[in-house]
């Protein structure tokens, strides 16, 4: 037993690396960011789920559908859960680079499994305490629960929801690290897979979101609830275990406590299903299978290329034919121009009824150019922020870099090109889309326009130079202080802290911009622009902001890349 | 071919001076062995002569070409194999050697050629289209031998090449070392290994807490029936004593001064003080 418990430690000593800061006063500086960023995002997630709960109540000659909203909430949770935890224990269990380092202690499988699955229920029940824990106060607050239920059910069911999902994982986890095995050498069908999901999830979420603003527009959402609540109830009763919990908090203190004898009874059996089959399997995996690295073959013709498409090509490859930054760097990318034709649709669609029900459009019907810019300006740090780890990612290749007899600048060039080009093509598709969907509506005094050419011309321009300083501070900020001894491709851009720091001014900036885009397409004038006048702002600061980070990198970068001594 | 003349190198916070007034020249045809402990000073002088890490003080010229003045022109007169046999493993064995006949500019009729020998060479035929995150430790180690020759450098410089390589190998990598440096091209190689430096080298240089303790011409040793392990030994052992006395006095001062500024700008002064010594060296130079 003391053996697993050092393992957990030296386990969660690894894994927390911002612990481990130069300075206490940077640590704690650190914490207070990841703090206050954390309380933003749950502020907004909990008073989403308040109001939307508040949607469920009761309405007068109407059901009461909290307890099947309480189901659909542990559902999907269980099943976002789920997700998150099957890359996660993956990550703990296989690639977590430590197996051979283990296997040489005089440890057996068993107890290096078991202290593994352990740090990753733990993880689990951290996740679930911070976000299950703040939603189920807001819903108690809503269906006015009694004090058995802060008391003893919210405790109870943060440490039992993550049961059923952990089970679940467990029975899924060896056949899909067989799947992912297998293919690791076919990179591009992994991440066809990945992006499809994804994309596939982005549409699915699109839909829902267009159909809520159908329910809004036409009925009212607690209407349509109401109009729905026979077949909700149904869908509800299919939501096993889910529905077990929420059903168990509906009848009172004595109910719940006779419940939970059951649950604890079941979480037992399934927890110790879970280790027994995991066990056999893992010490199979472990023992017997670790510590094979297969490639792929391929001939390199050689044509004689100038140095920069040599180093284009070699640049590529190295992002590409690597799953994990192929997913980081596309992920964005992907979903960009999806976003921006989805939400330019619901409005535009927000605008049409409005115009057909009132006879005036909504604000919405206006704001393709807002819209458009809001997604893209914040999504771009998110692509943007791979070059941050443009320097670290060659490892302890850094050395050829600066041995060959390609300038530096023409190095970095190629570097910021290479995320610059796919980020500018997305966001091209996406205005162009955003210009194709967001068209003209009504006519006469009820004229509504979409998006004129001079719109897409200004959306262009601001997007592309805040994606070069975004890149090019990225670059900058890494090649002062690279990271070259990583190991692992999927763990670069958590352990150089450079990605982040880009996502946080990204996110700022982006929120800061569309605040002021919304604002002044809203006729807010705080200050006495107009709306007109807000786009050339917002112009010359993108110029003024791509223009300085690129001088920076171009002109200051060479020097430092020079004095490296890596 | 190599020139290397009172180089200093003090890295970044350093308390000590990696490289100090380290001088010496390769001629043509030569093989020329750098000789010295861990830590000694082999890799950074090296590093320093690749053009990896910039240098304090001093000059290095490679076939004629300054290596801060004309980095290009020195750059594409040699070829270089790294002790950490680092590779980029996402590209297949032939990828890589294209990528860097590319970089050198390799005229495309002469290519296949100088590729095929090499590969053959360096028994790499089977697996030379396989992507080199499959390869062994010694198969890296022979696509960064192939990938430093092929376009047939002038001085080819080799750090600890042999670490990890298997016996049949090594003697492949001595026998084309032999035959390169035949055909008027030099080398120059790094090693702990005294036995190998004494049947291959022309000349070795021995190097400790960074100071050239001694240049020694083999073949005059070989005559005398000197053995380059015993002067090894001797010479480093001497050395040491100097060095660790220097070293102990530096961080006496060190902690003298750490008492009256504190440790962090104490620190600082003896980075100050070593970057004044190294260019007072200079100066008398």
């Amino acid at each position: 037993m003391d053996t697993i418990w050092t393992l957990i430690k030296l386990q969660f000593r690894a894994g927390a690396r911002i612990a481990r800061e130069k300075s206490p006063a940077r640590t704690a500086l650190k914490w207070l960011i990841i703090i206050a960023v954390a309380s933003v995002l749950m502020g907004g997630l909990i008073a989403v789920y308040y109001m939307l709960s508040n949607q469920f109540t009761i309405i007068e000659g109407g059901v009461d559908l909290l307890n099947e909203f309480l189901t659909f909430t542990l559902a999907a949770f269980m099943a976002i859960q789920t997700l998150f935890l099957i890359p996660l224990l993956i990550k703990v269990l296989d690639i977590n680079n430590d197996r051979e380092l283990l296997l040489k202690l005089p440890l057996s499988s068993r107890q290096i499994f078991i202290s593994k699955l352990l740090v990753a229920y733990s993880f689990e029940l951290l996740f679930t305490l911070v976000i299950l824990g703040p939603l189920l106060i807001a819903y108690g607050a809503v269906a006015s629960m009694a004090w058995w239920f802060f008391v003893f059910a919210i405790p109870l069911f943060i440490i039992f929801v993550p049961v059923f999902p952990f089970f679940l994982t467990i029975l899924l986890l060896f056949p899909i690290i067989k799947l992912v095995q297998f293919l690791k050498q076919r990179t591009v069908i992994t991440i066809l897979v990945y992006l499809g999901a994804l994309v596939g999830g982005i549409i699915l979420y699109m839909q829902v979101v267009q159909g809520m603003v159908h329910a809004i527009a036409y009925d009212g959402f607690a209407d349509t609830l109401q109009n729905n609540a026979g077949q909700i109830q149904n869908i509800s009763r299919y939501l096993f275990p889910a529905q077990l919990f929420a059903f168990m908090v509906s009848g009172g203190a004595g109910s719940f406590f006779g419940w939970f004898a059951v649950v604890i009874a079941a979480s037992a059996i399934l927890l110790t299903g879970a280790f027994y089959i995991a066990n056999l399997k893992y010490k199979k995996f472990y023992m017997e299978e670790h510590g094979t690295m297969s490639g792929f073959s391929a001939k390199g013709k050689y044509n004689g290329l100038n140095s920069s498409t040599a180093v284009l090509g070699k640049d590529s490859r190295n992002i590409f034919r690597s799953s994990n930054y192929t997913f980081q760097f596309l992920l964005i990318v992907a979903i960009t121009p999806l976003l921006i034709f989805f939400s330019n649709r619901v409005a535009n669609y927000a605008a049409f009824h409005s115009l057909a029900e009132y006879g005036q459009a909504s604000m919405a019907g206006d704001m393709g150019f807002e819209i458009t810019l809001l997604i893209s300006i914040v999504l771009i740090p998110l692509a943007s922020a791979f070059a941050a780890s443009n320097i670290s990612r060659e490892g302890h290749n850094i050395y050829h870099t600066k041995l060959i007899p390609v300038s530096f600048r023409k190095q970095l060039f190629i570097k910021a090109g290479i995320v610059f080009v796919p980020i500018f093509a997305t966001t091209l598709v996406g205005v162009l889309l955003s210009m194709i969907t967001h068209r003209n509506i009504g006519g006469g005094s009820m004229y509504i326009a979409g998006l004129q050419g001079t719109d897409v011309l200004v959306l262009l321009v601001i997007t592309t130079f805040m994606a070069i300083g975004y890149i090019c501070l990225g670059t900058y900020i890494d090649l002062r202080k690279p990271l070259c001894n990583q190991i692992g491709t999927g763990e670069l851009t958590k352990a150089t802290g450079h990605a982040n720091f880009i996502i946080l001014l990204g996110t700022i900036i982006g929120l800061g911009f569309g605040a002021v885009a919304l604002l002044a397409a809203f006729d807010i004038n705080i200050v006495d622009i107009s709306r007109q006048g807000f786009r050339i702002f917002l112009l010359i600061f993108s110029i003024v902001f791509g223009g300085t980070f690129a001088a920076l990198l171009f002109v200051d970068g060479p020097k430092r890349y020079y004095r490296l001594e890596q | 071919m190599l020139k290397v003349k009172n180089l200093f190198k003090v890295y970044k916070n350093a308390k000590y001076i990696s490289a100090r007034n380290v001088s010496f020249e390769v001629k043509e045809g030569e093989i020329f062995g750098f000789l010295g402990v861990n830590g000694a000073g082999k890799s950074t002088t090296i590093k320093c002569i690749t053009g990896i890490i910039p240098f304090t003080a001093g000059k290095i010229e490679v076939c004629g070409h300054d290596i801060k003045e004309e980095p290009f022109d020195a750059k594409r007169s040699f070829g270089f194999v790294p002790d950490n046999h680092a590779v980029y493993d996402k590209l297949t064995g032939s990828e890589y050697i294209s990528y860097i006949a590319s970089i050198y500019k390799v005229p495309v009729e002469e290519y296949q050629k100088r590729f095929d020998t090499l590969v053959e060479k360096f028994n790499l035929k089977n697996a030379i289209n396989n992507q080199i995150m499959s390869y062994s430790h010694g198969m890296k180690q022979k696509i960064s031998i192939i990938g430093a020759l092929i376009h047939e450098p002038k001085l080819w410089i080799l750090d600890e090449p042999m670490v990890g390589l298997d016996p049949q190998s090594i003697l492949d990598v001595k026998n084309y070392m032999k035959e390169y440096a035949e055909s008027g091209n030099s080398v120059i190689f790094s090693s702990h290994n005294l036995d190998t430096v004494e049947k291959l080298c022309d000349r070795a240089l021995i190097i400790h807490g960074g100071t050239v303790i001694a240049l020694i011409d083999l073949k005059e040793y070989q005559k005398k029936g000197i053995s380059l392990e015993d002067e090894f030994m001797r010479l480093t052992k001497e050395a040491s004593k100097e060095i660790d006395k220097v070293r102990a006095d530096l961080l006496k001062q060190e902690e003298e001064l750490a008492k009256k500024m504190g440790k962090r700008k104490a620190g600082k002064a003896m980075q100050k003080k070593i970057r004044e010594e190294v260019f007072a060296q200079m100066e008398m130079n």
